[in-house]
């Protein structure tokens, strides 16, 4: 760029000059439609839920009461909404730990492994099945009568026959199946960062002597540390709205016990009061929504953080 | 000359499909009146929605006015209630005891009342004077009718008749027969002889809740979801401590806290297990995988104390009418058509339940029950309507407290004593 250009390129860019005018003039223009879109679609629908949430509210026709936080108050004060809480937070660390871990294996093994498109399809698939359908295939399996029961039976391992479905395991198959249905999105989506690493590097590695975990370590790791990140965040969303699953595995037909209830859950029961033909309980379930997203919020920002390193460049 | 000739048919074209639009909503019938719109929350293929087609035509081909049907089904109470909120709603709808209260609290019920007045066509008799007083009574509120029900339904101890043919002539005159019978079940066949979906927590529930209605009657459930010291009642203690012995005895089949909806009533149909406690709905239910052998039936859960009189559950399903329905004297017609004894029968023919007629017979796997709601000074609702007048109780503190003590983790005593400090915290907020 000749040098002598500069300054009136600068002016165009200040103040006052035509261009700058021009554009100011169709600035605004331009931006509303987004803007009211952006407004009318999340601005204020965001809005109205905070006012529901400090409100006892029973839906449409009937007259919502201004509570100010007694909603929050109740909730905190709520043992079935703690283990709630509890089992979200236990479903979002424990899945996310399980995901890094096989997200990891996959990237050291698949990255050199023969046929590791058709492996990276196949781990795919159950990331496009519905929640529901993995969440009933996992009851029927888990089932006293079911597939695991039956396996362990067959191989001489009946000691280790468990009533899977009952209350002392049901979280932990939850957790189970919430794993089988994410683990091939979050893999595809991390071996596609691991593809644009120069396999010189990977050479340079192996002529060194590096074994495969060295090689993750020292260069599939830092290289795709933004990648993890953004996995990491959108499994912090994925996980504290988890319900499809826990819905199926628990059965439609009957109100998710304690043990199976997270935030989502306990949002919809709220809403619904399950079975029972309840009046449903707007304020108190809106409420639930803005503790889950300040959450979800507090857990994105720590999940930043935490990989938070001088981005490297190639 | 173009653009503009295509402008003016593209501007027609849209002007009658929009027209046609409100053709289509607007004015469908073929009678003299504007058409009655009626939602139902049966699936199309179902027995219920298949008869009530079959009325509704019958209805139209006899009086020209036309019913327009839609079959709504699941999730319906919401699309009811904001669509009769925003004025969109149908004339006429499905809704149970169990629904009506919330319809009520949305402003979505019509008042019902002078539809029980009339009369029946070919019969001398008004609606209300063709239903059981008991019906009548379980299902109105303080201010009267709150729908007009087609069918009812209750919960009861289902037994197979081929196996234990002495049900039928002398059920167990207390629980604790019932125990022993199950006991000698066990050891000459070696099973386990009661079947339990425990993943259902109502279906956990009916053990206790019918057990107490032996014990202390309707109302008592109420009375421990608004009072701690109710926990205390000597005849609350008895039903639990029945169902302490019941746990104790070790009768239900293996995992029963763990299986998967409908393996454990699919088990008792198919004759792995004697008896279950269920609705009546559950012959038509499990009819797809019922034993060959098999002969269902359904008593009044035996109470706790021998001579003790046991109020049945009154469930009962029927239409409502919405308040702001123009045409509400012509819905009216229909339901008086509808509950004709020739309509009503076939409730009991086509669906397997029980019609809410006291003269339409029941099938014979449910008469016993029929006979018990007929009969009754007293019904009690499911129970007692905790889940809708407390259901934030129901859901967190019955519920969860129940499973654990049919699932033997927790023993009568500890039942009610976190019980009674669970109420206490939850009415201290």
């Amino acid at each position: 760029m000749p040098q002598a250009e500069m300054p009136a390129r600068v002016a165009d860019h200040g103040n006052g000059g035509a261009l700058d005018r021009a554009r100011r003039r169709v600035y605004l223009p331009m931006l509303l439609p987004a803007l009211i879109l952006y407004v009318v679609l999340y601005v204020a629908p965001a809005i109205a839920g905070m006012l529901i949430s400090f409100t006892t509210w029973s839906g449409l026709g009937a007259e919502a009461t201004w509570v100010g936080f007694q909603n929050y108050v109740d909730l905190f004060r709520d043992p079935v909404f703690l283990a709630a809480l509890g089992n979200t937070l236990a479903l979002t660390l424990i899945v996310g730990v399980a995901l890094f871990i096989i997200v990891s294996a996959s990237m050291i093994v698949l990255r050199s492994t023969k046929g590791r498109a058709f492996i990276r399809s196949a781990v795919f698939v159950p990331a496009i099945i519905s929640p529901i359908a993995i969440g009933v295939s996992v009851s029927f399996m888990f089932n006293p009568k079911g597939l695991v029961n039956g396996a362990l039976g067959a191989v001489g391992m009946g000691a280790l026959q468990r009533p899977w479905l009952g209350p002392d395991y049901i979280l932990s198959i939850i957790v189970l199946g919430v794993i089988w249905s994410a683990a091939g999105f979050y893999a595809v989506l991390l071996m596609s960062a691991v593809d644009s690493i120069p396999e010189s590097l990977f050479e340079a590695a192996r002529l060194e002597g590096a074994s495969l975990f060295q090689q993750f370590r020292h260069i599939t790791l830092p290289l795709t540390r933004d990648m993890f990140s953004t996995a990491a965040v959108l499994w912090v969303i994925a996980g504290i709205k988890t319900f499809e699953i826990i819905l199926a595995v628990t059965g439609q037909a009957g109100i998710p016990p304690i043990q199976a209830r997270t935030l989502a859950i306990e949002q919809y029961l709220r809403v619904t009061t399950g079975e029972s033909g309840g009046i449903p309980q707007l304020g108190s379930a809106t409420a639930i929504g803005v503790v889950m997203t300040a959450i979800t919020v507090i857990l994105i920002i720590l999940s930043r953080r935490i990989a938070r390193r001088t981005n490297l460049e190639l | 000359m173009f653009k503009r000739r295509t402008a003016v048919i593209v501007a027609a074209t849209l002007t009658l499909a929009l027209a046609g639009c409100g053709t289509n909503l607007q004015s469908q019938g073929s009678g003299t009146d504007k058409p009655i719109v009626y939602w139902g929350t049966w699936a199309a293929n179902t027995p219920q929605a298949k008869l009530f087609t079959s009325i509704i035509n019958d209805y139209e081909k006899k009086t020209g006015q036309h019913i327009d049907v839609q079959w709504v089904g699941s999730g319906a109470t919401d699309k009811l209630k904001n669509a009769i909120a925003t004025g969109t709603g149908p004339d006429f709808y499905d809704t149970s005891i169990n629904g009506a209260p919330e319809m009520a609290a949305s402003k979505a019920l019509g008042d019902v009342s002078t539809i029980f007045d009339t009369q029946i066509p070919n019969e001398k008799k008004t609606i209300r004077e063709v239903l059981p007083a008991s019906v009548l009574k379980g299902i109105s509120s303080d201010k009267g009718p709150q729908f007009v029900p087609y069918s009812i339904f209750s919960i009861g101890l289902w037994y197979d008749s081929a196996t234990q043919p002495d049900f039928d002539t002398t059920p167990p005159a207390t629980f604790d027969d019932f125990l022993d019978v199950a006991k000698n079940v066990k050891s000459s066949t070696g099973k386990q002889p009661i079947a339990l979906d425990g993943g259902i927590s109502p279906y956990n529930g009916y053990w206790f809740y019918q057990l107490l209605l032996s014990t202390a009657g309707p109302g008592e459930l109420e009375k421990m979801a608004t009072s701690p010291a109710a926990w205390d009642d000597p005849a609350v203690r008895d039903a639990a401590e029945a169902v302490g012995r019941l746990v104790k005895t070790n009768l239900f089949e293996k995992d029963y806290m763990a299986t998967k909806f409908p393996a454990g009533q699919n088990g008792w149909a198919a004759g792995d297990q004697t008896f279950i406690a269920n609705g009546t709905w559950l012959a038509s239910e499990t009819q797809p995988v019922r034993s060959a052998t098999q002969k269902p039936k359904v008593i009044v859960m035996p109470p706790v104390h021998a001579g003790a009189t046991v109020t049945p559950m009154l469930g009962a399903l029927g239409w409502a009418v919405n308040p702001d329905s123009k045409v509400q004297k012509q819905v009216g017609q229909f339901i008086a058509f509808a509950l004709q004894k020739k309509y009503n029968d076939r409730i009991a023919t086509d669906t397997q339940n029980i019609p809410s007629r006291s003269d339409s017979p029941a099938p014979k796997e449910l008469l016993e029950i029929q006979k018990s709601l007929d009969g009754a000074s007293k019904v009690a609702l499911d129970f007692d309507g905790t889940g809708w007048l407390a259901p934030q109780w129901f859901n967190n503190v019955f519920v969860p407290l129940d499973d654990q003590m049919i699932g033997g983790k927790l023993t009568a005593d500890q039942f009610l004593a976190q019980g009674k400090q669970k109420t206490a915290a939850l009415l201290g907020k």
